[in-house]
C-alpha cells in the first residue's frame, strides 16, 4: 500500500486540487453562469502565495507565524479573491450565456498580462523556491482535502436548503425568478464570487504544492480544462468535478509510455467524452443504474 | 378608499411601435379587474411595465404608496405584487415543490450564512415554506405530484403550478396574463370559480389579460381595453361592453375575442 | 505625437487589423449559423500557417517525426498561401464532423460544443507539435521574390517605413473581404447561407440542406482562419505550435467588440483591436497583448450587443 502512495500520492493530491477548480466553476453554473474566470483567481491567489512566501520584506512574519504563514496566504489570496470577484463580478454578471463567458475569458487574459508587467511577480520566470509545507508532496492532501470536502459540503448544502433554490431559480428562468421576487443579481453574483473565492484559496494552497509560480498557471487552455473536469464528469452531480478531474488528470499519465503523442490522444478523448458522454460520467452512470434496475433507458 | 396600484401616463415605445401610450389607471383594494384588447394592443407590455421587467420611457407606477417606477422586477414582487406569464415561465428543471419553495424563501429572514450553519431558526422557516408550498399545491390540486419535475407537467397543470407559485408571494396584487390560454372548456369554466376563491381566500386583488369575453364579463369588477396601445374605455364590464369604440375595436380588428 | 508617427502607427494598425478582421469572420460566420463558437478556429489558423510553409519552404526543421524530409515541390508564395487557405479550410470541414455534427445530432448541451471544439484544437496542435516540433519557423526574407522589404517615406523630416509584407496584409485582406462579400451578397450559396444564419428550421422548408450548407460555412471559416495564419506567419514568423493560442482568443475580442455574428462588425471589430494596438504608446508597448481584452471587457460593460450588433432584447 504504501508503494503505491509512493508512486501515486502526486497524481492524488494534483486530482483533489484540479477537482477544487473544477468545483470553482460549478458554483457558478449552480446559478446557470458560465464563468471562465476561476483560473484568472487561481493564478492571482497563487501568485499572493508566493509573494508572501518568498518576499524578503516578509521574512520576520513568516519567521514569527511559522506553519501559520500558510493560512495567512489563503486568508490573503481568500480576500483579494471576494473584493476583485465583487468587482468584475457586478458589471460582468449583466451580460448572460457565452457573453458572460468571453468577458471571464478576457478577465483571465488581462490578469496575465498584468502579472507579466508586475515586478513583484518576477515577470516571465515567475517566481520559484516557494517555501514547502510538508516534506511530501503526499501531504498536501492535508491543504486540499479539508478544502475540498468543504467545497463539497457547501455545494450539497446550498441544494439543499432554501437559500439554493434561488441561485437554481436564476439558473432555470432569470426572468421568472426576478418575478418571484429573487434577487437575480445578487445570487449570481454570490455564486460567481463563491467560485473566485475557491478559486482563489486553491490557488494559495498550490504555490507551495508546486514550488514555482508563472503565468503560465493561468492559460486558457487551463480555464477550459476545468470546464471540462465538470462538463465531462457531469455538470448536475455534485461529484462530477471529481470525477472529471479523475479521468483528465490521470490519462496523460497512464499513456505516459506514448510519449508525445499522448496530448493528441488526450484531445481525442475529450472529444469521445463530449459525443458519447453528454451527461457527462456521472450522467451516464445514473442512466447505466436506470437501465440496470429495469426501469428503461430513460435518464 | 386610495387605489393599491396606480400607473399614470405610462408609455413605452417600442423602435416606430408605440406598444403603450399614456396609459392611467388606477385598481382598487379587492377589485377584480380584467384588461382586454385585440391581439397586439400592448396588454402584456403593459404588465411588464407594470413589474419593472419593461422600463417606462414616461410615466410612473405606484404600488401600496412606493413608486416604482424605475424599481428592479424582484423589488416588485417583494412589495406583493405578482404575476403569471402569458406563455408560462415555470422552472422547468426544479419540482413542483421547489418552483412554489422559491416564492416562499423570498420572505424569509434566515440567509445563507444561517443556513449553512443549521441554525434552528433556518430549519424551523425551511420547514414552514416547504408546509405553505405543500398548501399551495394541494389548492391547486397538484399535491400528489410534488416531486416531480416542473417540465414533465401537461400544460393545463403547469398554469395551475404557476398560479400556485405566484401565490406563493404572499401577493396583495395578482397579475394573471391570460390564464384560461390553451385551457379546455371545463377547465375554462372552472378557472372563473377558482380566481373568486383564491380571491377571497388570499385577500387579493386581481388584474387580469384575457381574451375570453364571456369569462371577463363574468368574473370582473371592472374592465380596461386598450387598442393600438391607448386605453380606449375602462368602467363596469356592461358599460364597456356597449362602448362603440370597444365595438369598433373589435369588429374592426380582430372578432376571434368577441365569440 | 508627431505626423509622421500617426501615419507609421495608422498604417501598422490597419495592416495588421485588416487580417484580424479575416480572421475574425470565421468565427462570426459559424457563429451566425450555429449561434456557436468555433474554439478550433485558432488551430485551424495555426494550421494554415505551417500548411503554406511547407508547399512554400518545403523543410521542417530538426525536432519533429518530419526532420530531415523536405517535399520534392515547393511553390512560389501564393499558390502555397492559396493551397494551404483551400486546405485549412478541409480541416474547417473536419472540424465540423468531429466536433460539432455528432453533438447537435444529439442534441446536446451547447457547451459541450466549446469543450468538443477544444479537444479538436488540442489535436491539431499536438499533431503539428508531433511531426514539426516546437520550434520557430521564419519564412525567407526573400519569399515574395525581388519585392524590396519597406519602401521609406520621409514625412516632416521623419522616416515612414511602409513595409513589403503590410501591403501585401492588407491588399490579401480586402480581396478576401471583398469576395466573401460578393459570394454572401449576390450568388445563391450565400443567399441560402443567409437563410440558414436566419433560422434553420426555414431553411430546411425552402428545400435547403442546412447539413451541407453548414459544412459549406465551416469550409469558407477554415479557408480565412488558414489565411489569416499564412498572413501573420509571413509577417511575424510562425512561433510555434501554440502560436495561434492568443490569436484565436483575440479573434473573440474582436468579434465581440464588433457584435456578435455581424459581418460588418467583424471588419469594423479587427480594425479597432489593430489600431488600438498600434496606437498604443511605446512605453506601455508590454501591455500590447492586452489591448484585445480590455476593449472586449469595456464594450461588455457599456454596449454587451458590440458596435454593430443588434438590440439584444430580452423576450417576456
Amino acid at each position: 500500500m504504501s508503494g503505491f502512495f509512493e508512486n501515486y500520492g502526486f497524481l492524488i493530491v494534483t486530482i483533489v486540487q484540479q477537482a477544487l477548480l473544477g468545483l470553482s466553476i460549478y458554483f457558478p453554473l449552480m446559478a446557470g453562469q458560465l464563468s471562465l474566470a476561476s483560473i484568472g483567481f487561481y493564478s492571482l491567489g497563487g501568485y499572493v502565495a508566493a509573494v508572501m512566501g518568498t518576499h524578503p520584506a516578509l521574512a520576520p512574519l513568516r519567521e514569527a507565524l511559522g506553519f501559520w504563514m500558510f493560512p495567512l496566504e489563503w486568508l490573503g489570496a481568500l480576500v483579494l479573491s471576494v473584493i476583485l470577484g465583487i468587482a468584475v463580478g457586478y458589471p460582468a454578471l449583466r451580460l448572460r450565456g457565452i457573453y458572460l463567458a468571453l468577458a471571464t475569458v478576457a478577465f483571465v487574459q488581462v490578469v496575465n498580462v498584468a502579472v507579466l508587467n508586475m515586478p513583484i511577480a518576477g515577470g516571465a520566470v515567475g517566481i520559484f523556491g516557494i517555501p514547502q509545507a510538508f516534506e511530501s508532496r503526499l501531504d498536501y492532501i492535508w491543504f486540499f482535502g479539508p478544502l475540498f470536502l468543504l467545497a463539497l459540503f457547501l455545494v450539497w448544502r446550498i441544494g439543499n436548503m432554501g437559500r439554493g433554490l434561488a441561485f437554481f431559480a436564476v439558473r432555470e428562468d432569470e426572468l421568472a425568478a426576478g418575478a418571484m421576487g429573487v434577487a437575480v443579481t445578487g445570487n449570481k453574483v454570490t455564486a460567481f464570487v463563491l467560485g473566485c473565492a475557491l478559486a482563489g484559496v486553491t490557488g494559495a494552497m498550490s504555490a507551495p504544492f508546486l514550488n514555482t509560480w508563472n503565468a503560465r498557471q493561468g492559460t486558457f487552455d487551463a480555464s477550459v480544462t476545468c470546464l471540462a473536469y465538470v462538463l465531462i464528469g457531469g455538470s448536475r452531480s455534485i461529484w462530477g468535478p471529481l470525477c472529471g478531474a479523475a479521468l483528465l488528470v490521470s490519462l496523460p499519465e497512464l499513456l505516459r509510455p506514448l510519449k508525445d503523442s499522448r496530448m493528441i490522444l488526450n484531445g481525442i478523448v475529450l472529444v469521445a467524452a463530449c459525443v458519447y458522454l453528454p451527461q457527462g460520467i456521472m450522467g451516464g452512470l445514473a442512466a447505466l443504474r436506470a437501465r440496470l434496475s429495469g426501469r428503461g433507458g430513460a435518464a | 378608499m386610495s387605489a393599491l396600484l396606480q400607473a399614470t401616463d405610462l408609455r413605452r415605445r417600442f423602435g416606430g411601435l408605440m406598444a403603450v401610450c399614456d396609459v392611467s389607471i388606477e385598481v382598487r383594494p379587492g377589485e377584480i379587474m380584467g384588461l382586454i384588447g385585440p391581439n397586439g394592443a400592448g396588454k402584456t407590455t403593459f404588465f411588464n411595465l407594470l413589474t419593472g421587467m419593461t422600463r417606462a420611457d414616461s410615466g410612473t407606477v405606484v404600488f401600496d404608496g412606493h413608486d416604482v417606477t424605475r424599481a428592479k422586477p424582484e423589488a416588485i414582487a417583494r412589495l406583493g405584487l405578482a404575476r403569471t406569464f402569458q406563455n408560462i415561465r415555470l422552472f422547468g428543471g426544479l419540482t413542483l415543490m421547489d418552483n412554489v419553495r422559491v416564492a416562499g424563501r423570498v420572505q424569509a429572514r434566515h440567509g445563507l450564512l444561517s443556513g449553512l450553519c443549521f441554525t434552528p431558526g433556518s430549519r424551523r422557516e425551511d420547514e414552514a415554506v416547504t408546509e405553505k408550498a405543500f398548501d399551495l399545491l394541494r389548492l391547486v390540486g397538484l399535491e400528489d405530484r410534488a416531486d416531480h419535475l416542473a417540465a414533465s407537467l401537461p400544460y393545463g397543470d403547469r398554469r395551475r403550478l404557476e398560479i400556485a407559485r405566484a401565490l406563493a408571494l404572499s401577493p396583495r396584487l395578482l397579475l394573471l396574463d391570460e390564464p384560461a390560454a390553451g385551457l379546455n372548456p371545463s377547465e375554462k369554466l372552472g378557472l372563473a370559480d377558482f380566481i373568486r376563491a383564491i380571491k377571497e381566500r388570499f385577500d387579493l386583488t386581481v388584474l387580469l389579460i384575457e381574451h375570453n369575453v364571456p369569462m371577463v364579463m363574468g368574473l370582473c369588477d371592472r374592465v380596461m381595453v386598450l387598442n393600438f396601445g391607448q386605453m380606449i374605455a375602462v368602467g363596469a364590464p356592461e358599460d364597456v361592453q356597449r362602448d362603440p369604440g370597444v365595438i369598433e375595436a373589435y369588429l374592426g380588428g380582430d372578432a376571434h375575442g368577441a365569440a | 505625437m508627431d505626423f509622421a508617427w500617426l501615419l507609421q502607427s495608422l498604417l501598422n494598425g490597419l495592416s495588421i487589423g485588416s487580417v484580424y478582421a479575416v480572421f475574425a469572420l470565421g468565427y462570426t460566420l459559424v457563429f451566425s449559423i450555429l449561434g456557436i463558437i468555433n474554439f478550433a478556429h485558432g488551430a485551424v489558423f495555426t494550421l494554415g500557417a505551417y500548411l503554406t510553409y511547407a508547399l512554400a519552404v518545403g523543410r521542417f526543421g530538426i525536432n519533429g517525426l518530419l526532420a530531415d524530409v523536405t517535399m520534392p515541390v515547393t511553390l512560389p508564395f501564393v499558390p502555397a498561401l492559396l493551397v494551404g487557405a483551400v486546405l485549412s479550410g478541409l480541416a474547417g470541414m473536419a472540424v465540423e464532423r468531429l466536433a460539432f455534427k455528432p453533438l447537435r445530432q444529439r442534441g446536446a448541451d451547447p457547451l459541450l460544443a466549446l469543450v468538443s471544439s477544444l479537444g479538436v484544437a488540442l489535436i491539431v496542435v499536438n499533431l503539428i507539435q508531433y511531426l514539426v516540433g516546437a520550434e520557430i519557423y521564419s519564412f525567407p526574407a526573400d519569399i515574395f521574390g525581388d519585392l524590396p522589404m519597406a519602401v521609406i517615406f520621409q514625412i516632416g523630416g521623419k522616416p515612414v517605413a511602409v513595409r513589403t509584407i503590410q501591403i501585401i496584409l492588407f491588399g490579401a485582406s480586402l480581396v478576401m473581404l471583398a469576395g466573401l462579400g460578393w459570394f454572401i451578397g449576390r450568388t445563391r450559396g450565400g443567399k441560402a447561407l443567409r437563410a440558414t444564419a436566419e433560422n434553420a428550421d426555414t431553411a430546411s422548408l425552402l428545400g435547403i440542406s442546412v447539413n451541407r450548407f453548414i459544412l459549406g460555412t465551416f469550409f469558407i471559416s477554415g479557408l480565412l482562419g488558414g489565411l489569416a495564419g499564412t498572413l501573420i506567419g509571413v509577417s511575424f514568423g510562425v512561433a510555434g505550435p501554440y502560436f495561434g493560442v492568443s490569436y484565436g482568443l483575440k479573434g473573440l475580442a474582436v468579434i465581440v467588440l464588433g457584435g456578435l455574428g455581424s459581418i460588418p462588425g467583424a471588419v469594423l471589430g479587427g480594425l479597432v483591436i489593430g489600431l488600438g494596438e498600434a496606437f498604443l504608446p511605446s512605453d506601455m508597448s508590454s501591455y500590447k497583448e492586452a489591448v484585445a481584452f480590455v476593449l472586449l471587457f469595456a464594450i461588455l460593460l457599456v454596449r454587451p450587443q458590440g458596435l454593430l450588433g443588434g438590440r439584444l432584447e430580452q423576450k417576456v
